[in-house]
C-alpha cells in the first residue's frame, strides 16, 4: 500500500469527506483510510504480535470495527487515526491475553514474557539482522515501555494520546518513553547507531 | 544512539535514531491480496440497515473524487499484482475470487461518472451471469449468491444510468432471466427456491413456473441442508432461502472464513429501485 502513502504521506490529515464518511459507516471511506493506514497499523500489530498471519487478522478486525462503530469518533481525521490504533492495541491486547491464558493452562511459566512463537524461520530469515535485535532488545523492555514506545513510534501517537490510550498521565508517558529509550540504547549499544547521517525522511517523528 | 538524549520538547521528543531502527524492525507492507480481500470484507460488512441510509453516506461523484487519491495508491497496487491479474478468470470457490471481488470493489470506488459507473456495473453484472453459467454443473450451492450479486449490479446500473445504458440494461435484464432458467434445470429443491426468489427480485415469476416439476407447492424448503452446498461454499441453505431484502450478510463477524460469495454488500435494494426495475422493458420479456 505503499503508494498512497508516497503520495500523500500517511501522517497527512483525512479529507473532511473521508473522515465524514467514516462516521457514516460508508465502506468507500472506511476504504479510503484503509489506503492511508493499513502498512502502518500492520507494523504496529506485528510489532505486538509478533506474527503476520494474525497481525493481518486483527488488521481487519480493526477495520470492520472501525466501519462498525465509527460513529461513536468525535472529531476529526487525526481523532479517527488515534481512535483505530486505540483499537488495534486493544484487540492486541485481547490476543495476547487469549495466548497468555492458553500457555498457562499448558504449564506454569506464567511468567515469562508471551510471545506468539509462529513466526516461521523463514519469516525470521527475512527480517533484517538489524531488526531481529531491535525487535529482541524491546522484548526485554517492561511492557509498559515497549507499549509506549510502539504507541509513539510505530503509531505515531502523541504523548497526550498515548495517555489516553493507555490510561496514564502524561508525564508517566513521558518517563516511561524515555526509559524505554534508555534501555534501548544500551541493549542495542553501538550496533544502533546509523551507518550514515539520519536522512530527513527518516528523521521524521514517525518512522515512514 | 548519542543523540537519544536528545530532546525538542512538545510531542516533537521523538529521537530520530530510534525512528529510524523502529522503521527498519517494524515497517511493513500490505500486500495485494490481504488488501484486496480486507477491503472486500469491509464492503461486505457495510450495514445494510445501518443507522445511515444510502443517501447520507456522501454518495456522488464529489465525494467520489476525494476518495481518488487514496484510492489511486490501492489500485495501482491491485492493478500491478500478480495474483489480481490472476483472478481475473476466478470462479466462486476459488481460492482467488476473493481478490477478483476485491479489486472490482476498487475499480467501483474508482469511476467516478455514473454513466461510467453503470456501465462498469453491467459488466460486472454480465460476469456475474458468465460465472454462473460456469459453475452451474459443478457448484450449484453458489449458484443464488452469484446471480443475487448479479442481479443487484443491474439494479444499481439501473438507478445510475441514463438512456445510454437503458438498452444495455434491458438486455442484460433478458439475459439474467435467461440464465436463471437455464440454471434452475436439475438443482435441488432448496438451491431451487433461493433461484426463484432472485427471480422474483428480478420481477418475473415465469421460473416459478418452470420449477414447478421440482418444487411442489406447500413444500417447505429445508431449514438447512448443507450437504446440498459444495464445499467451500459459506452461505447455508437457510440464508439462500432468505428474502433479497436480507440477503446481506450479518456485520460484526469479521473474523473467520471470508465468504467468497457474499451478496451484494451495500445491501439491498431498496424499495424505490424495486418500482423502478419493474417499469423497465425487460421485466416482460421473461422466457
Amino acid at each position: 500500500m505503499q503508494h498512497a502513502e508516497a503520495e500523500q504521506g500517511s501522517d497527512a490529515p483525512f479529507n473532511e469527506q473521508i473522515a465524514d464518511g467514516v462516521k457514516l459507516g460508508d465502506p468507500d471511506a472506511v476504504g479510503a483510510v484503509y489506503a492511508r493506514l493499513s502498512d502502518r497499523l500492520l507494523g504496529y500489530l506485528m510489532a505486538r504480535v509478533h506474527d503476520r498471519a494474525t497481525a493481518e487478522d486483527l488488521l481487519e478486525a480493526t477495520f470492520i470495527e472501525l466501519l462498525l462503530k465509527g460513529y461513536t469518533i468525535r472529531g476529526g481525521s487525526k481523532a479517527i487515526k488515534v481512535w483505530l490504533f486505540r483499537a488495534a492495541h486493544f484487540n492486541a491486547l485481547d490476543h495476547l491475553r487469549k495466548v497468555r491464558r492458553r500457555a498457562e493452562d499448558l504449564s506454569d511459566m506464567a511468567e515469562v514474557d508471551v510471545v506468539d512463537v509462529s513466526r516461521g524461520p523463514a519469516e525470521h530469515a527475512e527480517a533484517s539482522l538489524l531488526g531481529d535485535e531491535v525487535r529482541a532488545a524491546m522484548l526485554q523492555l517492561s511492557d509498559d515501555q515497549r507499549q509506549v514506545l510502539l504507541l509513539r513510534y510505530v503509531a505515531g501517537f502523541t504523548a497526550a494520546e498515548v495517555a489516553s490510550t493507555m490510561d496514564k498521565t502524561d508525564g508517566a508517558i513521558r518517563s516511561l518513553q524515555h526509559r524505554g529509550e534508555r534501555s534501548l540504547a544500551r541493549l542495542l549499544g553501538p550496533r544502533a547507531a546509523p551507518s550514515g547521517p539520519v536522512r530527513a525522511s527518516q528523521g521524521r517523528n514517525v518512522p515512514r | 544512539m548519542k543523540d537519544m538524549d536528545v530532546r525538542h520538547g512538545g510531542d516533537d521528543d521523538l529521537d530520530p535514531h530510534i525512528g529510524w531502527l523502529f522503521h527498519r524492525a517494524y515497517d511493513q507492507r500490505v500486500d495485494v491480496e490481504t488488501a484486496a480481500r480486507h477491503l472486500w470484507v469491509i464492503h461486505r460488512s457495510a450495514q445494510p440497515h445501518g443507522e445511515v441510509p444510502r443517501s447520507r453516506r456522501g454518495a456522488g461523484a464529489a465525494s467520489r473524487r476525494a476518495l481518488v487519491s487514496a484510492m489511486a495508491g490501492v489500485v495501482l497496487l491491485v492493478t500491478s499484482g500478480v495474483a489480481v491479474a490472476a483472478s481475473g478468470a476466478a470462479l466462486p470457490g476459488d481460492a482467488l475470487y476473493t481478490v477478483k471481488r476485491g479489486s472490482e470493489r476498487v475499480q467501483l470506488l474508482l469511476t467516478l461518472e455514473p454513466e461510467s459507473g453503470a456501465r462498469l456495473r453491467l459488466d460486472l453484472a454480465r460476469e456475474r451471469l458468465t460465472e454462473a453459467v460456469a459453475i452451474s454443473g459443478t457448484r450449484p450451492g453458489s449458484l443464488p449468491q452469484v446471480l443475487t450479486a448479479a442481479v443487484a449490479e443491474l439494479e444499481r446500473a439501473e438507478a445510475i444510468g441514463d438512456g445510454a445504458t437503458t438498452a444495455e440494461a434491458a438486455a442484460i435484464r433478458a439475459e439474467t432471466n435467461g440464465v436463471l432458467a437455464e440454471v434452475a434445470g436439475g438443482v435441488e429443491p432448496a438451491i431451487a427456491m433461493a433461484l426463484e426468489q432472485v427471480a422474483q427480485r428480478l420481477g418475473t415469476p415465469a421460473l416459478a413456473e418452470a420449477d414447478e416439476p421440482r418444487v411442489q407447492p406447500g413444500l417447505q424448503p429445508p431449514a438447512s441442508q448443507p450437504g446440498e452446498l459444495v464445499p467451500g461454499d459459506e452461505p447455508q441453505a437457510g440464508q439462500m432461502s432468505q428474502g433479497a431484502d436480507q440477503q446481506a450478510d450479518s456485520p460484526g463477524a469479521p473474523q473467520g472464513n471470508h465468504a467468497l460469495l457474499a451478496p451484494e454488500p451495500d445491501g439491498p435494494v431498496r424499495p424505490e429501485l424495486g418500482d423502478l426495475a419493474g417499469r423497465l422493458p425487460g421485466r416482460s420479456s421473461s422466457p
